[in-house]
């Protein structure tokens, strides 16, 4: 469904669902976060902190695209699509080694930039200081 | 309106109404919202001013009415500082305090406040920036 800029909706609110993935140490539908999503809630790792989960290709979805993750009670990391080129905070996360570490139940949002400069991550704990600006190792 | 992944609408944008709280120092009667209640559908919310003083307060919706990730924008628009609350009774966090009827969160004027969900154990975790864009320091709430 696609509507136009004067009948776009003008609501009281909305509810986005949010998907439950797994961070895994290889990449399944588990841990993919879909194009359209913009929600995440991180279930217990498979594995352990360097298990991580995979943001959409930058290509699929929109410059200003948000996505929300939750992460779980232990830490974790988020990588981009392996062999992609996709950058998070100036960084390239798709060579399968170099991620963005996520901190256990800090509330992380991703901002895709555009396909060149790609995604910027900035986060909050749960008590609502701001995270220092992460740079994926 | 709920649609499954493959048809989720794609928007040039859209607008959110902001909806009236404003602050006071009642409990709303159960079931009820109150002046003072943010309805579970709301996404952004614009702050009258206190009935009383700096005490009075806005309640959030129980976590359990709200998905995981929600996100509240608050205007802090009073005029003057106030608080947040959780649903009483409801033994709910903000920022890892439980804010049900004993501690609040102080609500700066003017500031821009971002409440998101964590899920239900963990509550709420509240943000704010100044009105010229600077990020607020976080706040325990007491």
């Amino acid at each position: 469904m696609a509507l136009s800029n004067k009948v776009n909706p003008a609501l009281d609110g909305i509810w986005i669902e949010s998907v439950e993935l797994t961070p895994d140490d290889a990449v399944s539908s588990l841990n993919q976060i879909p194009a359209n999503c913009q929600s995440v809630s991180l279930l217990a790792n498979v594995n352990g902190v360097t298990d991580f989960t995979v943001l959409p290709l930058l290509s699929e979805v929109p410059d200003g695209h948000i996505i929300t993750i939750l992460a779980g009670t232990a830490a974790s990391e988020v990588r981009t699509p392996s062999g992609s080129g996709n950058l998070i905070n100036n960084v390239d996360c798709s060579d399968d080694a170099v991620e963005y570490l996520l901190t256990a139940d800090a509330v992380t949002k991703f901002t895709k930039i555009n396909n060149t400069v790609g995604w910027m991550g900035l986060g909050w704990t749960k008590l609502g200081a701001i995270i220092g600006a992460v740079t994926p190792d | 309106m709920n649609t499954s992944n493959a048809t989720n609408p794609i928007l040039d944008g859209v607008w959110f109404r902001p909806r009236l709280v404003t602050p006071n120092d009642a409990t709303p009667a159960v079931g009820a919202i109150g002046a003072n209640g943010i309805p579970a559908s709301v996404k952004v919310v614009e702050v009258g001013a206190v009935t009383n003083d700096a005490n009075d307060w806005i309640t959030l919706p129980s976590l359990a009415d709200v998905p995981n990730g929600h996100e509240i924008t608050i205007l802090c628009s009073a005029g003057g500082n106030f608080e947040l609350r959780t649903p009483a009774g409801s033994n709910e966090k903000i920022n890892n305090q439980d804010c049900d009827g004993t501690k609040e969160y102080l609500c700066t004027d003017t500031e821009v406040l971002k409440v998101v969900k964590i899920n239900n154990t963990v509550g709420w975790m509240a943000h704010a920036y100044t009105a010229i864009g600077a990020v607020a320091a976080a706040v325990i709430p007491d």
